[in-house]
């Protein structure tokens, strides 16, 4: 598939390094990395990334709230919950809020590659 | 269904003409049997040989048809039958009313045989693949049950799932009977259940139902569940009861859990006892004297803490199951009310803090498991054949005055014996903190970290162990520092060029009474004007002092207590009272501790102790 730029949102150093790592092994291109949901929501609609991925949990504005403040700014945009387990009930209410997609930590290579190939083909411009 | 040849078909009616007629209908097909009143059709429904289909009349005096379809479909006996109204009355009405009442189709008079024919036929046909499908259902051992927007169950679910929630469960809300007593439970779910139902896109739909929770724990029974969608607005629920799984799962995870704390004991056995001692002596002279010593200093709470912290560490290394965790809570309660007693001590807190009743019942379920495994008599002698501590200490006095007397009469031989004597308790200084390799290994999973095997290196020494004793076991500190703040995460070493797998080295050397110690990381070195900046911002120095202060004495800072470089408090590293520890241990013994440290290389720790034995 074609190469696709992330935006990544995490409050997590190692998540972050995992992730970039393995998006550009897929062949993907990390152009914006934000520490915490508010940053991303204020920093999306110039930044402009095919895809977001979100972690649920972060200090000051919680990934759900994140999804719904870039959404309210772009409906159409792509974004992917990074999440682990027992965080379903909050995945769901992402979804609801607008999100695409999720995957389980630990991330498997594999499995994000086939996820984005699969919100891709449904939601990608 | 009747193990007839021919299928045998009840027909209701008050008019003999009208039998007679339905029953030519039939003939080449079916069995017929009679029925010419309500009750009497009810009787024979309720028979030994009850029919496989019933063609009821509605008019009838008495009982009508509806009254008679009603009874039978309340009757847990009779309520699979399929029930055809058979009526002259054509109104769509009728046969609205017919069909909700739980018939399964409608034929008005006059009829034609052929079609009353065929759709008896059809009708027997699908009666009975849906009692296959029920049987099969009944015997798969599986719970399937299916619920629509109202979440009410339908009355058809599987025989399983009468076991499963141990009562009848058609009509009751689904929610409710998977989360008996948690309202947030049953309210997530039954708004879960709506967002599905509601969501047109089918790929958000399946996302929702790939978060649906997959099990639950139900009448002490672990369920996994498994969603389907019937059509657009009913969802099945299928459950299996995977208890006996489960429990093998955690009986295994607690046998491995129990093994390793045997092999730990078997193996380190005077570790295990080292450190058991050191709990007696935390419950009896620490905790118990704590509250009742008038006003305990700050000083002596924070030593508290450490010894708290530091044999919570130990009890980890040694793979005990339950003391870990009761050290920890105890730490944990230190801590909030070292928080809390800023402005002054309360000592029935302090009391309630202190009280040790969470330790000695984790201390019993451990040696529980020794006892097991190994028998009592292991608890009993210590793991040793040998001689008290007392008769040791004995021995080595007498044979430290033999030989400084230089009794007479003692040829080399027994000199040798009594030098050896007098140092019976010495050990290797690298048995003593043999723990330590393993322990940083483990240590280094735990963090994400990866690092190459390593012994502790060098001279072999020995050392009284009780002189040495809480250095060797705040030793640890030392590495915990090396992996949580030098080592960095393999994505980050190979970021840099370097390997991804981090190096670190523990070698001693020994000159006549001076003893050296030392353990170097290949890590990211410490950064001497961070560690300045901390010292200001931490009230530890004033501004000018830091400047002035030299950059060997800014990274000894770290061995100040509750100087730490972390941000986040984990269990294992970051509220700063490691290295302090160690520190104390170190002074204790007259000891000296230099740094060298380079950016992106590295870290040394030098310890120069004397060795007085």
């Amino acid at each position: 598939m074609k190469s696709l730029t992330f935006m990544l949102v995490d409050d997590s150093n190692i998540t972050i390094k995992r992730l970039t790592n393995m998006l550009e092994e897929i062949g993907h291109r990390v152009v914006y990395v934000a520490g915490s949901g508010q940053h991303a929501a204020e920093k999306y609609m110039s930044v402009r990334p095919d895809m977001v991925t979100m972690d649920i949990t972060m200090p000051d504005m919680d990934g759900i709230e994140a999804t719904r403040r870039i959404i309210e700014q772009d409906e159409n945009a792509v974004i992917i919950m990074v999440t682990s387990q027992g965080q379903e009930q909050m995945v769901i209410e992402a979804i609801e809020a607008g999100a695409k997609g999720y995957v389980m930590k630990p991330v498997k290579k594999e499995k994000l590659k086939e996820h984005i190939e699969q919100v891709f083909a449904k939601y990608g411009a | 269904m009747s193990s007839n040849d021919k299928l045998r078909v009840l027909v209701v009616d008050d008019e003999r003409a009208n039998i007679t007629l339905m029953a030519d209908a039939l003939k080449p097909d079916f069995k017929t049997v009679v029925a010419k009143s309500g009750p009497q059709a009810l009787e024979r429904a309720r028979s030994e040989n009850p029919p496989d289909i019933i063609l009821l009349d509605i008019l009838m005096p008495g009982m009508d048809g509806y009254e008679v379809c009603r009874i039978l479909k309340a009757d847990e006996r009779t309520k699979h039958i399929p029930v055809i109204f058979v009526s002259a009355m054509s109104e769509v009405g009728d046969e609205t009313r017919g069909l909700e009442i739980g018939a399964v189709d409608y034929i008005t008079k006059p009829f034609n045989p052929a079609i009353v024919r065929a759709r008896v036929r059809t009708h027997l046909e699908s009666a009975l693949a849906r009692a296959k499908i029920s049987a099969l259902l009944d015997n798969s051992g599986q719970g399937f049950l299916s619920f629509g927007r109202k979440l009410l169950v339908d009355e058809e679910y599987s025989r399983e799932c009468g076991k499963i929630f141990g009562a009848p469960i058609g009509g009751l809300p689904i929610n409710v009977l998977l989360y008996p007593a948690e309202k947030a439970g049953q309210n997530n779910f039954a708004r879960n259940i709506t967002r599905i139902l509601s969501e047109p896109d089918s790929f958000k739909r399946d996302l929702y139902i790939s978060l649906m929770p997959s099990e639950f724990l139900l009448r002490g029974k672990y369920l996994r569940a498994e969603y389907k969608l019937l059509g657009d607005d009913k969802l099945m629920l299928i459950l299996t009861d995977i208890t006996g799984q489960k429990e093998l799962e955690q009986g295994i995870r607690q046998e491995r859990r129990r093994l390793k704390l045997i092999v730990s004991a078997v193996r380190d056995t005077l570790d295990f006892f080292e450190i058991l001692k050191d709990l007696d002596e935390l419950k009896g002279r620490k905790l118990k004297d704590l509250p009742e010593c008038g006003a305990p200093r700050p000083d002596i709470v924070a030593e508290l803490y450490r010894s708290i912290h530091t044999l919570k560490g130990l009890f980890q290394q040694m793979d005990f199951i339950h003391l870990p965790a009761a050290l920890h809570n105890l730490e944990t309660r230190l801590s909030a009310f070292k928080q809390s007693a800023k402005d002054g001590l309360d000592f029935a807190a302090l009391k309630a803090v202190c009280d040790s009743s969470e330790l000695d019942r984790a201390q019993l379920k451990d040696l529980a498991v020794i006892e097991e495994a190994l028998g009592a008599d292991f608890l009993i002698q210590r793991g040793r054949i040998a001689i008290t501590r007392e008769q040791a200490f004995g021995l080595e006095a007498l044979s430290k005055r033999l030989v400084a007397s230089g009794a007479c009469g003692l040829d080399c031989e027994d000199l040798a014996l009594l030098r050896g004597l007098s140092i019976i308790r010495h050990i290797n200084l690298k048995t003593l903190l043999s723990g330590c390799p393993k322990a940083a290994r483990q240590l280094a999973e735990r963090l994400g970290k990866d690092i190459y095997p390593f012994s502790i290196e060098g001279d072999d020494v020995l050392v009284d162990p009780d002189r040495f004793g809480n250095f060797s076991k705040a030793f640890i500190h030392v590495f915990r520092n090396a992996l949580d703040h030098g080592i960095e995460s393999p994505d980050e070493r190979s970021a840099m060029g370097k390997d991804e797998t981090g190096k670190i080295t523990c070698t001693i050397s020994s000159r006549e009474q001076e003893l050296g110690l030392s353990v170097s990381d290949d890590g990211r070195g410490m950064d001497v004007d961070l560690l300045r900046a901390r010292a200001v911002s931490s009230n530890l120095l004033g501004h000018d002092e830091a400047r002035l202060l030299d950059d060997g004495a800014v990274l000894r800072l770290v061995f100040e207590e509750c100087f730490s470089t972390s941000k986040t408090v984990t269990d294992l590293s970051g509220r700063g009272i490691g290295l302090s520890a160690l520190k104390a241990a170190l002074d204790e013994l007259g000891g000296r501790v230099e740094i060298e440290t380079e950016k992106g290389k590295g870290t040394t720790f030098r310890f120069n102790l004397k060795n007085l034995s």
